[in-house]
């Protein structure tokens, strides 16, 4: 097993390097920063933005519309799987409007999107859009799987509606929701950044790389789109993390 | 009705196209193992499904079932083929559960305890149904069918995924069980073993829908009657 995470780590490390290799040598191939900087030179860029309060004045916003957008995402996708799961006729009622939103292309949302709301809004009712069937179909799944066996066992020895949820029902569908929850919450930093760009609002790193882009400054653009990898890749790890975590601890309570 | 536990009248179960019971009739006694002998696949699990309240999926049900008489339904323990315990919770929790919604949770822990002590599991109360072995959570599982404050206790084939050693010793634990607390027992297996061995009366039934072909009780009582009627002959008082 140590061997093994060794030779995983030992993977991951000579991927980056080779990533960073492959980076630099086609810097050098097409020699023009304005088309593709070198990696020192997106390092320095982002050195310098992390120095700037305005910067991190940006990262914040974006960073709040990423929790706003997937706390609704999660109680809405919740809500509707719920009742997805617990309903054929909803399974179905559902089923046409989120094949509709998995099959529109994100610029779609965001362009119409423009129409209806302020520029601060439409990067958080896109990723909410785009997450819902996420969160949505994952929940339904969870509730598919319950133990049908289980569930006849509870009713002839009379469990309360508490104990079914608690010990039964909770156990299928949370591998299943967390795992949505997962994914959305990486899909929501995509999605938001995504909108920014387009519809431009007066803070977020979205608004920060369509600037950049416009002045040609192609290090920065590469330099926040690094800070948005850091930040949804980091995050969705240590949420995973923090979920893993809670999930074991559900098995230690009591009635 | 007063001596039977359970009473089944007309009974009608219809799934897709087969009908699995047409005009049924069957009486549990009291305090007796009634044991039900029929094929694989027949509809038997249905029918206990049924008497214990179970919603039966896409199944056209007609019938009245009476419990001592009456139409309300009492406590029901089931053993099932399978133990069907929660896998997040310790055995002790297993057995506890039905029990803390009709005592107090000192009570239902003590008498949790006390079932599962009986059933020699009482080493293994904080471990976790995928701790224990195939016949140790069937144990368990009879743990809390007892425990749980019934009088009808329904068996369905309960030993049939077991090896003859744990099958031998899980009926003997069920015998050991029964004799100190009494319960009405309706018991579906197609081990006539199993049934000879448990029952105070083997009920065989077979064809489809399903129907009684051959009932112990009535055997007995043809054969009561036979003998009262030699026993007259031969007194002279009654003519063959």
């Amino acid at each position: 097993m140590k061997v093994f995470t060794s030779n995983k780590t030992a993977a991951y490390c000579f991927s980056t390097v080779f990533l960073f290799a492959v980076w630099e040598a086609a810097a050098h191939t097409v020699n023009s920063p304005l088309i593709l900087p070198f990696p020192g030179e997106v390092f320095k860029a982002f050195l310098l933005l992390c120095r700037e309060m305005s910067f991190w004045q940006h990262v914040g916003a974006t960073f709040m519309r990423c929790m706003v957008s997937f706390i609704l995402s999660v109680v809405l996708g919740t809500g509707i799987g719920i009742l997805c799961g617990a309903s054929s006729f909803f399974k179905n009622f559902f089923s046409f409007p989120l094949e509709i939103i998995r099959a529109t292309p994100v610029v779609s949302f965001i362009l119409l999107a423009l129409f209806w709301f302020t520029s601060s809004q439409v990067p958080v009712f896109v990723s909410v859009l785009m997450t819902l069937p996420v969160m949505t179909t994952a929940t339904a799944q969870g509730f598919a799987k319950v133990d049908s066996n289980l569930d006849a066992m509870a009713h002839v020895y009379a469990f309360t509606g508490k104990q079914t949820f608690r010990w039964i029902t909770l156990p299928s569908v949370l591998p299943f929701f967390l795992s949505g929850a997962v994914s959305a919450f990486g899909l929501t930093w995509k999605v938001v950044a995504a909108g920014e760009v387009l519809s431009l609002p007066a803070k977020g790193v979205g608004t920060l790389m369509q600037t950049a882009q416009v002045h040609l400054e192609t290090a920065d653009v590469a330099a926040v789109t690094f800070v948005i990898v850091v930040l949804s890749f980091g995050l969705e790890k240590l949420f995973a993390v923090i979920v893993t975590r809670n999930v074991k601890r559900t098995g230690d309570s009591v009635i | 009705m007063s001596g039977n536990a359970l009473s089944i009248v007309d009974l009608s179960i219809t799934r897709g196209e087969k009908k699995l019971y047409h005009n049924f009739y069957l009486e549990a006694e009291t305090e007796k193992i009634t044991c039900i002998i029929a094929p694989s696949g027949s509809g038997k699990t249905t029918l206990l499904d049924y008497i214990a309240g179970i919603s039966l999926e896409h199944a056209d049900v007609h019938g009245d079932i009476f419990f001592a008489g009456k139409t309300e339904r009492p406590a029901v323990s089931f053993l099932f083929q399978e133990p069907r315990l929660i896998p997040s919770a310790d055995i002790l929790h297993n057995v506890m559960f039905p029990l803390v919604n009709v005592m107090t949770r000192e009570s239902a822990e003590k008498r949790a305890r006390l079932f599962l002590d009986r059933v020699q599991l009482s080493e293994k109360c904080t471990s976790l149904p995928d701790e224990l072995s195939g016949g140790e959570r069937q144990r368990a599982s009879m743990a809390r069918g007892f425990a749980y404050p019934s009088k009808l206790l329904l068996m369905d084939e309960p030993f049939q995924s077991q090896d003859l050693r744990i099958k031998l010793y899980l009926i003997n634990t069920l015998r050991q069980l029964l004799a100190s607390e009494k319960r009405t027992v309706l018991f579906v297996t197609h081990d006539v073993q199993e049934a000879v061995i448990l029952s105070d009366r083997i009920v065989i039934m077979d064809g489809s829908p399903l129907k009684v072909i051959l009932d112990e009780r009535q055997v007995k009582k043809q054969n009561e009657a036979f003998v009262k009627r030699i026993a007259s002959f031969v007194s002279g008082t009654a003519v063959l």
